[in-house]
């Protein structure tokens, strides 16, 4: 059962971890990474116990931006 | 060392459960299931301790104040963040008499005994009441209350209580006390009755990184304040209890305190992440939360009883002169915890999922999650009732504090 539900928003960028984490009862950290976001992953987990949560996210947010519109004079490299 | 310290109180003190961070002072960096004895603290016997997501803070009766555990946003307070497995002198503060201090998931306060109020560790939520949301790895002093006489504090989370004498009572007559809140507020843990607040560079809302006066506990005279998670709880001195914050047994938040209704008079506050213990003052357990996932509170019963208490509104606020804070009985429910009854418990600690108390014997018990061997009991399990420590001696004089999975006993000497 998971042990909260948490909103991406409350959740801290951790530079260190390269994931968004939030405070785990034991002391550790639930993680989750952007690709775990862009996956549609909604479980972070805490690497120290069996705990983890729901992360609450809109999981358009975090797919790759839309690639921009072709340039009208295209550069090809050699 | 066995019996060193000539007789002082306070030299002996035990630790257990979640120390991959060095939270538990043992000099190792790793959990333990039973209680582990420490070197007896030095240079002066234990004054109290405070636990909190991992790391710890001692204050000794010489004034001096330790601290150990994880120091990743300088909540050691020695300037620096490497972490520590054991319990170290804030050379930081060493000018100052350290009276009481307060830990919370990545942020510690220390009062000194002139009053002031001094901060450290993460910023992040404005929780240091310094003006912004930097973090701050030396103990700096909290400003806004450098005319006024800071008695405690309470960490939790991501915010941080403070309770000073009056200074701004319009009655200049009346003693009193104030509480203020500062930090995040946005399960409502600052009580100030509102969940707006101010835009960080960060662009985080519901924040407050100036300390606010919690304007609907004035006259009510706190006498003590907890936080713990997105929770905020105090006691009068007349034994009401208040609480506010995250609510424990539903969805919704309190922003506002909330005087729990229930007819008892209590010593002593024990907050968790997820359930508030009660002490009565005849030695008697009642709690607060149904969220009870790790049988923390499981021998309460149905804590969402619809226990309505309308009819002794009235009756409570008269009894309440002068206090603003809301009276909504059918919002809380505090019941009695019945495993503990007719047992005289002298003191309750509450950690993040697990709990503790003292007997009269001076047994200590401990229930709830336990995956880090914070229960002391040798294994890993749950345990929804209270189960006897063994390995530490009983000490009628024995207090324990919880933090997030561990726990630490000590004798007192207050
Ligand atoms: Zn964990």
């Amino acid at each position: 059962m998971s042990y909260d539900d948490v909103e991406i928003e409350d959740m801290e960028w951790n530079e260190e971890l390269q994931a968004f984490t939030y405070p785990c009862p034991c002391g550790d950290l639930f993680q989750i990474t952007r690709a775990d976001l862009k996956m549609g992953e909604e479980i972070a987990r805490c690497p120290s116990c069996s705990l983890y949560i729901t992360v609450i996210y809109n999981m358009e947010d975090y797919q790759d931006p839309a690639p921009p519109a072709p340039p009208s004079i295209a550069i090809v490299a050699a | 060392m066995e019996g060193s310290g000539g007789g002082e109180q306070g030299g002996e003190w035990w630790s257990w459960g979640a120390g991959t961070h060095g939270q538990l002072g043992t000099g190792a960096f790793q959990d333990e299931l039973l209680p582990q004895r420490l070197p007896p603290p030095s240079p002066a016997p234990l004054l109290q301790l405070a636990c909190g997501g991992s790391h710890s803070v001692a204050v000794l009766r010489n004034g001096e104040a330790m601290t150990w555990g994880n120091n990743s946003s300088g909540q050691l307070g020695r300037g620096d963040s490497e972490s520590s497995c054991e319990p170290t002198l804030v050379k930081e503060l060493h000018c100052l008499k350290v009276h009481t201090v307060s830990a919370g998931w990545s942020h510690t306060a220390f009062i000194s005994d002139d009053y002031s109020l001094f901060t450290c560790g993460s910023g992040g939520y404005g929780q240091l009441g310094h003006g912004n949301f930097d973090s701050c790895s030396v103990p700096r002093r909290v400003i806004c209350f450098a005319s006024m006489k800071v008695f405690l504090a309470a960490c939790g989370m991501r915010h941080t209580l403070v309770l000073v004498g009056s200074a701004l009572l319009c009655d200049a007559d009346e003693e009193g006390t104030s509480v203020y809140a500062f930090g995040s507020s946005k399960k409502g843990q600052l009580g100030l009755g509102s969940l707006g607040g101010v835009m960080s560079v960060k662009g985080l809302l519901n924040t407050h990184h100036t300390p606010s006066l919690v304007g609907s506990l004035v006259g009510c005279n706190v006498s003590s304040i907890h936080a713990s998670g997105d929770h905020s709880a105090a006691l009068s001195d007349h034994g009401n209890l208040f609480v506010w914050g995250r609510g424990f047994d539903t969805r919704s938040n309190f922003p506002v305190p909330l005087k729990v209704l229930s007819g008892l008079s209590f010593a002593q506050v024990a907050l968790g992440w997820s359930h508030l213990l009660a002490l009565t003052c005849d030695g008697q357990v009642y709690a607060i939360g149904s969220r009870h996932r790790f049988g923390t509170l499981s021998g309460c019963g149905a804590l969402t009883s619809e226990d309505n208490g309308g009819s002794k509104s009235t009756e409570a606020l008269n009894e309440q002169r002068g206090c603003a804070a809301s009276t909504q009985a059918s919002a809380v429910c505090v019941k009695q915890f019945e495993p503990l009854k007719g047992h005289f418990v002298r003191w309750v600690a509450a950690g993040s999922e697990h709990s503790a108390a003292v007997l009269k014997d001076g047994s200590v018990v401990t229930w709830g999650w336990g995956e880090h061997g914070q229960l002391g009991l040798g294994n890993t399990t749950d345990h929804s009732c209270p189960n006897i420590v063994l390995g530490v001696p009983r000490m009628v004089n024995s207090q324990v504090y919880c933090g997030c999975g561990f726990s630490f006993l000590c004798q007192s000497c207050t």
